[in-house]
Formats: C-alpha cells, structure tokens, sequence
C-alpha cells in the first residue's frame, strides 16, 4: 500500500509515464487505484510516431504495463519514502510471524 | 478501477498489450478491467499505406490485454484527415530477451 | 524465528540495507538502472532519484550491442520489470 498512498499524493500533480511498449505520456494525475492503475487528464505523447492517440486528452492506463513513472524531485519527500518502506518492512516481515 | 466509470458511453480509444488500436463505445467494465466495446473496429496504421479501419461490431477485451483506454475528443477526430497520417506498428509489452 | 526484524535475513532484508544508498538494478527489455534508492515494497516497486537508466541494443543485420542513456531526477520503477536489486557498490 506504501506506493498507492505515495502517488496519493501526487494527485492533480503532473507526471510522466513509460509504459513497457515505450510510449511515454505526459499528464496530470486525477486518480489511482490498489493496484496502480492511473488515469490522467490533459496528455501529450508524441502522435508523430505513433498516432494512435491523436485526439484523446484523458486516458485510463493499466498498472501492469507501466515500466516507470517519473515525478518531479520536488514533489518528494525522501526522507519520509525511507521511514514509510522501512515501517513497511517491518509489518510484512511481523505478518509472517504473527500468520504461523 | 472506477476510473473508466466517467468513459462509459462515450467513445474511446484501446490500446492493447500486443499492440493494436481498438475504437469504440465503451459499453462496460469490472474489476478486473475487462471491456466491452460497441460499433468497434481497428485501426492500422502504416508508415506508406493509408490508414486501414476494420469493422468489427461488439467487441468484448480482456483486462490483461488493455494498456491504455482513452476517451476520444470527437471534434478533433473528426478534423484528422487519416488517409494522410502514417505511423508505426506500436510494440507488445513483453519484452521478451532478444 | 526469534532473530527476526530489523537482523533477518530474507531476501527484500538486502533491499532495505539499501535504502539511501546507491543501487543497481537490471530490468527487463535489456535496461540497467542505477540510483540512489528512497522507497521499496515486497513486489519490488521501487523508487530512485538521479538515475541512470541504460539501455542496451542492437541494430540491424549487426551483432553489435550498442548502449544509450537516459537520466530521471526521480523515477518509480515497477517491481514486475526488476530481474535483481544490488549494492551499486558491488558492480
């Protein structure tokens, strides 16, 4: 859930996704969902080489065929990043235990 | 995955893990976000040929197989001139090791 | 089970070591990344900032691989492309 909360954040934020067959998309984040799926409003991907989406603005993209999304830095905080995953490790690693 | 809540009924635009485009009006969706299209077709595009739209009528896609659902800007489609727009095949997700 | 916590050793226990620190990590489609790593989770979801993604290639009728690279202030790396995670010190 760490990362679900995490992109919580960047909501109405703007970012750019690569997805695994290399198109990259810029837009402004409105929601997303457990399982990383993300829609954006107001896009741009370059139609030059793949036209395919010409005249779309909003896109609902699929979680599992994103490779990276890049923020901007300023948007973060790392600090915070590494507590949240290091307090994350910790409740999986005490579900184990806690599930025997 | 109530994000494609707000297309439903409007036209939209699918692209799929193995690459291809799909157009259509988007009927309906569930969790896993499986869809079904009505008035679909697919186009192809092509990097000499004029772009090719192949009717196909009521289409249902599986929701490992959708990359991106984007609603169409009606007005802007209908002011491209397709027969005058190339572009390349799009790549599958896979990335298989060559 | 009683050395567990912060002294186990299962295997997402080498990512955590690594939090602040410079990683490497291969991924799929023939792409390296190094950077300095914030966040991860047990899917190995993974956050980097000034990173270096590398990417490997080659052309056609050509059997010689060729490299380019792309740099990313800050990137989420989804954990189904990472193939491994390691000490960028290591490589």
């Amino acid at each position: 859930m760490l990362f679900f909360s995490f992109f919580k954040t960047l909501v109405d934020q703007e970012i750019t996704v690569e997805l695994k067959n290399d198109v990259e998309i810029k837009g402004t984040l409105k929601s997303i969902d457990q399982y990383l799926n993300l829609k954006l409003d107001n896009i741009s991907a370059n139609t030059t080489k793949y036209p395919h989406l010409i005249a779309v603005r909003n896109l609902f993209i699929r979680g599992s065929n994103i490779r990276y999304i890049h923020i901007n830095p300023s948007l973060v905080d790392t600090n915070l990043l590494q507590d949240a995953s290091r307090r994350e490790a910790m409740a999986s690693a005490g579900d184990k235990i806690g599930g025997k | 995955m109530s994000a494609l809540k707000s297309f439903l009924d409007e036209k939209v635009k699918v692209v799929t893990s193995d690459g291809r485009l799909f157009i259509g009006v988007l009927e309906g969706f569930d969790q896993s976000s499986n869809i079904v299209l009505s008035k679909s077709f697919e186009r192809i595009f092509s990097p000499t040929e004029p772009t090719k739209d192949l009717e196909l009528g009521s289409y249902l896609i599986r929701g490992e197989q959708i990359v991106i659902v984007g609603m169409l800007d009606d007005e802007e489609e209908s002011q491209t001139d397709y027969d005058k727009i190339h572009g390349f095949q799009l790549k599958d997700t896979k990335n298989a090791l060559r | 089970m009683s050395e567990s916590n912060s002294t186990s050793s299962e295997p997402l226990d080498l990512i955590r070591l690594c939090l602040d620190e410079q990683v490497f990590v291969k991924l799929r489609g023939s792409r390296e990344m190094v950077g300095k790593l914030h966040a991860y989770d047990m899917h190995c979801n993974m956050v980097l900032s000034d990173a270096t993604e590398t990417i490997f290639y080659t052309e056609q009728d050509s059997p010689e691989i060729k490299s380019r690279t792309k740099k990313s202030d800050m990137v989420f790396i989804r954990g189904d492309s990472v193939i491994l995670v390691s000490d960028a010190a290591n490589v």
